[in-house]
């Protein structure tokens, strides 16, 4: 099994679609950067450094929105809860978005959670089986003395690495690079977590203090899971689709209508058992309304188990059955 | 080449291993952490008392905070400054002091009680802390706000009603330049009188006018009793040019409304 799983890895290494998604880490990064230290810039400018002044107006600014009717309503309901929890903030003289690698880190995973860091597990998922198939060397892997369902198993296995080692490169990377800009402190940095939303209004009776490594970890923990969906899904894909195009194709398909319907979720509850609506894992973290009412981080986690066993599932029944010499 | 790349796999490996544990660890702390908050280790409840922040007011530039209704806030006009924009621009060219608009922070449609709640934070108490002048306009909504919508109905707005509104509006706003004066006891407060945006209406013009010449009349006198507040008049500027002042939705000013607005302030207290 051993041996099997050092000629897998070997074979992602191979590939160099490894090398090409730490480019486009490499790349991307200084270029969020960049735009956040415009940001930073700008706040300086307006603000003399003073992020209280900042808070507040951001504060003032937020309520001033609510009362136009231009404004649909399910975003002045989301406005209304983020209001509250940078009044929080305020109250007890706390600065969520103090500039430094770490805060960067956190929010940059935050936004990569649903799109950016899947895209990347699947450059290496999509083509772990589908490249075998196309180029004909599956043949020679089944026609070892080993069992199906070994070669399958070390094959995600090996995924399962991967994932785990992309979204720490990512982590690491962004934290390394914004650091450079913003500087590398801000582990200890106080955050608030356990807001308690329902409807418009925010309970604080559960709201605790975590601090900022704390944070960035569990925040990494919840990716990772959500990552493992995704590889699984792709792995799945990657089994039924014998050309590579074909399975990227379906899969970015899949997330980005994943990215459009979460806005449009509030309307469709249905949507909330689709595996693209629950991705966003750290919203429960940092107490972001859920796309549909009702969500919880349980509810999320159970359907996201169920589509990832599935696709395990028919991963696994459909390649040790399957007629693979065509 | 061989034995580079059985380095690097076992490198790959040995990371994947160590990645994945580390994320099962944040996974499961996360999960626990959400389900049962503050359990698991690292975390603390926050202070019920948020610490008090004394900022630091300075003599050497001037400071501005600016609070209110929608006139504050500048709704009308097109370049979106405002009065208290345009003032802190025409200002910083009469004096030598640096003049700074710390924050402006009215809301539009803020009536005098929701803006008498609303100074009872301590965060909106921290930043007037920090002035030595501010703006203040209040009470339009308080009169018009279903002024209008009686319009819109066809219900005539009768003299009797808007009365009512006036005594109620006025002890609401008196309310509101005390809490102000609590939170800082030196600062200049200046407040922009109320204008009757509808004295071009027939119906409206002899009522209308009295409503707010009795609403000015009781918000003088309150602001008549404390040396460092001063109420700068605008219904004699709006009576007469309505059609030139006003912004398209016959309510508030247009950018030349409040240039005058802004004119008049800075001539008074430069």
């Amino acid at each position: 099994m051993l041996a099997l799983i050092q000629n897998e890895t070997i074979k992602v290494l191979k590939k160099r679609r490894f090398y090409v998604v730490l480019l486009i880490l490499l790349i991307l990064i200084p270029v969020f950067t960049y735009a956040q230290m415009k940001v930073a810039q700008n706040s300086l400018e307006k603000f003399d450094q003073d992020w209280r002044r900042e808070l507040t107006q951001q504060i003032t600014d937020l309520q001033n929105s609510l009362g136009s009717d231009r404004i649909p309503e399910e975003w002045k309901k989301f406005r209304k809860i983020i209001l509250q929890q940078l009044q929080y903030y305020l109250d007890h003289d706390v600065n969520p978005k103090e500039p430094n690698g770490v805060t960067f880190t956190r929010t940059f995973m935050d936004n990569s959670v649903n799109l950016f860091i899947p895209l990347l597990v699947m450059a290496i998922a999509s083509d772990i089986v589908s490249s075998e198939r196309s180029t004909g060397t599956i043949k020679m892997l089944l026609t070892r003395p080993v069992r199906r369902w070994k070669v399958l198993m070390s094959k995600w296995l090996v995924l399962m690495m991967f994932t785990g080692v992309i979204v720490f490169v990512t982590a690491l990377l962004s934290y390394v690079i914004s650091g450079a800009v913003f500087g590398y402190g801000g582990w200890t940095i106080p955050l608030f977590t356990g807001f308690d939303i329902s409807g418009t209004s925010v309970n604080y009776n559960d709201v605790h203090i975590v601090p900022a490594w704390l944070y960035v970890l569990m925040q990494c923990g919840l990716i990772w899971f959500a990552s493992i969906v995704v590889a699984a899904l792709g792995f799945m894909i990657s089994v039924l689709v014998r050309s590579t195009a074909a399975s990227i194709v379906t899969l970015m398909a899949t997330l980005i209508a994943g990215t459009i319907l979460y806005n449009m979720a509030s309307s469709w509850p249905t949507a909330k058992y689709l595996f693209m609506i629950n991705l966003k894992l750290t919203d429960y973290l940092a107490g972001t309304p859920t796309p549909v009412d009702g969500m919880t981080l349980p509810f999320s986690l159970a359907v996201l188990s169920i589509w990832a066993i599935c696709a395990l599932f028919i991963a696994f029944s459909v390649f040790t059955k399957q007629d693979m010499m065509n | 080449m061989k034995r580079k790349q059985s380095r690097l796999w076992s490198i790959i490996m040995a990371g994947g291993v160590a990645t994945t544990l580390l994320f099962l660890l944040g996974f499961g702390l996360a999960v626990a952490d959400i389900i049962a908050p503050a359990s698991i280790p690292f975390t603390e409840k926050p202070e019920s008392q948020a610490p008090i922040v004394e900022p630091e007011r300075s003599e050497q530039e001037i400071n501005i905070v600016s609070l209110g209704d929608s006139l504050t806030r500048g709704t009308g006009d097109e370049t979106g400054q405002g009065y208290v924009r345009r003032a802190v621009a025409q200002l910083s060219k009469e004096q030598t002091k640096p003049v700074k608009l710390v924050n402006n922070l009215a809301i539009n449609g803020q009536r005098a009680d929701q803006l008498a709640e609303r100074l009872k934070q301590q965060s909106v108490g921290n930043t007037l802390k920090q002035a030595n002048v501010i703006f203040l306009t209040i009470g339009g909504n308080d009169l018009f706000q279903s002024a209008r919508d009686d319009q819109m109905s066809n219900n005539p707005l009768n003299a009797e009603s808007l009365k009512v509104k006036v005594e109620k509006g006025t002890t609401d706003a008196i309310r509101v330049l005390k809490q102000i004066r609590e939170w800082n006891e030196s600062a200049l407060i200046v407040y922009v009188g109320l204008y009757n945006p509808f004295s071009d209406l027939k119906e409206m013009h002899q009522d209308g006018n009295e409503v707010v010449q009795q609403w000015n009349d009781t918000m003088f006198n309150e602001i008549n009793k404390d040396a460092n507040m001063i109420m700068i008049p605008t219904q004699d500027l709006f009576e007469r040019n309505i059609g030139k002042y006003l912004s398209s939705d016959h309510f508030h000013p247009n950018g030349i409304g409040y240039e005058a607005i802004a004119t008049r302030v800075v001539q008074s207290i430069k």
